[in-house]
């Protein structure tokens, strides 16, 4: 009986793993008597089969230090030594999770002010650079309305509010210094307006004020 | 006058389970020789299977010995249904992923620690013993059978180096005969077209 060369293929596999009964077995010799791609097929396993064996061998067949005998039957009557030495283990592993974590918290804190991003780092402003320095915009500002009272001139309100006469003056499209009593003035607050803006440059700001309109006065 | 020869290796058989059989019985009782019997009897092939599968020897040993310790423990759970040496395989496969799986995650926290710290870097290599000298296949084979995946891995090995049948290896993982068949041919292909490769260059 003759068998396919997929079939001599599959039965290689087999023989390989020596699991091809006897009639099976003679099958597959018969068949790699005649095929001589089969033959070479199945050769070059074995070879590589031998040599795999041979590089385990060489690096595993290595003799075990002799157990201790009494170490084995001392643990096998004893296993609350197990659980204490679980609870030391988790106390050291937790002990050291702990060092691990001041440390890096230690490391956040020396090196983030020396790259210079530490974001909640309060800011000191200086005149000409506070709007550029910071984030901030006219938008995220509150505005509040004030009624303008007799006594009242565009500085002393300024000073009032402690900001910078010219915002005040864009902020409500004033072209004079002068102002009329009991009109409504918008005044522009934000969180850190600097206490004195006097000389912040005008062409900085002008953009960002833009959006701000008047409020019927 | 005829004498009734009984079978060899019948008889050679039967007598090797009763010893087992009592040689269990008597390591449950306590009896020290009998465990130091039963050690020795299996330490080696218990230590080569570890070292196989975690490639240290220091673990390796100590694999060997949490293994003789979960065995003699549950010696009473062992069924004879199943063969010893493949009860104890199970055992110490177990230990041995354990161990592994330990192993990966301290190589994470090596990594996750040195990145923070700026740490040099050390792999640690696949095979710890270099004094062994293989020639340029032997090296080939060796680097392709590690970068086998457990599976594979520990199948090939289960039946090159410890030379187990496939009934016994499917019993030893507990995984169907035929998934064992295919990984071996999956895995034999693959060294072997290893080999064809490092021969035709």
């Amino acid at each position: 009986m003759q068998i396919s060369h997929e079939e001599a293929m599959r039965l290689i596999q087999f023989h390989a793993d020596r699991t091809l009964n006897a009639e099976k077995e003679y099958l597959l010799t018969e068949h790699l008597r005649t095929c001589e791609q089969c033959r070479t097929h199945a050769r070059q396993l074995s070879q590589m089969e031998a040599v795999l064996t041979g590089v385990m061998r060489k690096q595993w067949s290595l003799r075990p230090a002799p157990l201790a005998i009494d170490i084995l039957t001392e643990k096998k009557n004893s296993r609350k030594v197990q659980g204490a030495l679980l609870v030391t283990r988790s106390a050291i592993v937790s002990l050291a999770f702990l060092v691990f974590v001041m440390i890096g918290w230690q490391l956040t804190l020396t090196n983030n002010p020396a790259n210079g991003t530490l974001p909640v780092m309060p800011v000191i402003p200086t005149p000409s650079t506070f709007y550029t320095a910071t984030s901030h915009t006219l938008q995220d500002c509150v505005k509040i309305s004030y009624q303008v009272k007799d006594s009242d001139t565009l500085a002393s309100i300024a000073e009032h509010f402690s900001i910078s006469s010219d915002i005040l003056k864009e902020a409500n499209h004033l072209s004079t210094e002068a102002l009329e009593p009991n009109t409504f003035l918008l005044i522009p607050v934000c969180d850190s307006t600097p206490t004195s803006t006097i000389n912040a440059p005008t062409s900085t700001i002008t953009p960002i004020l833009e959006p701000i309109t008047r409020t019927p006065g | 006058m005829k004498v009734l020869v009984p079978s060899g290796v019948n008889q050679v058989e039967r007598m090797n389970a009763a010893e087992t059989a009592w040689l269990i019985h008597e390591c449950i009782a306590g009896n020290n020789d009998a465990i130091e019997i039963f050690v020795r009897r299996h330490e080696v092939d218990v230590f080569r299977l570890a070292l196989s599968i975690v490639c240290d020897q220091a673990e390796a040993d100590e694999i060997t010995q949490e293994t003789f310790l979960s065995a003699l423990r549950s010696l009473r759970s062992y069924q004879e249904r199943n063969s010893l040496k493949a009860w104890l395989y199970t055992i110490a496969l177990n230990h041995s992923r354990s161990h592994l799986r330990k192993r990966k995650i301290l190589e994470k926290l090596r990594s996750a620690v040195s990145t923070v710290f700026q740490f040099e870097q050390s792999q640690k290599q696949p095979s710890p013993e270099t004094a062994v000298i293989l020639n340029e296949t032997e090296l080939a084979l060796w680097a392709e059978l590690n970068k086998l995946d457990e599976g594979h891995r520990t199948v090939m090995i289960l039946r090159y180096f410890h030379e187990l049948s496939v009934s016994e290896i499917a019993e030893i993982l507990s995984i169907q005969e035929g998934t064992i068949h295919s990984r071996l041919h999956n895995a034999r292909k693959k060294l072997k077209s290893q080999l064809e490769k490092l021969h035709g260059e």
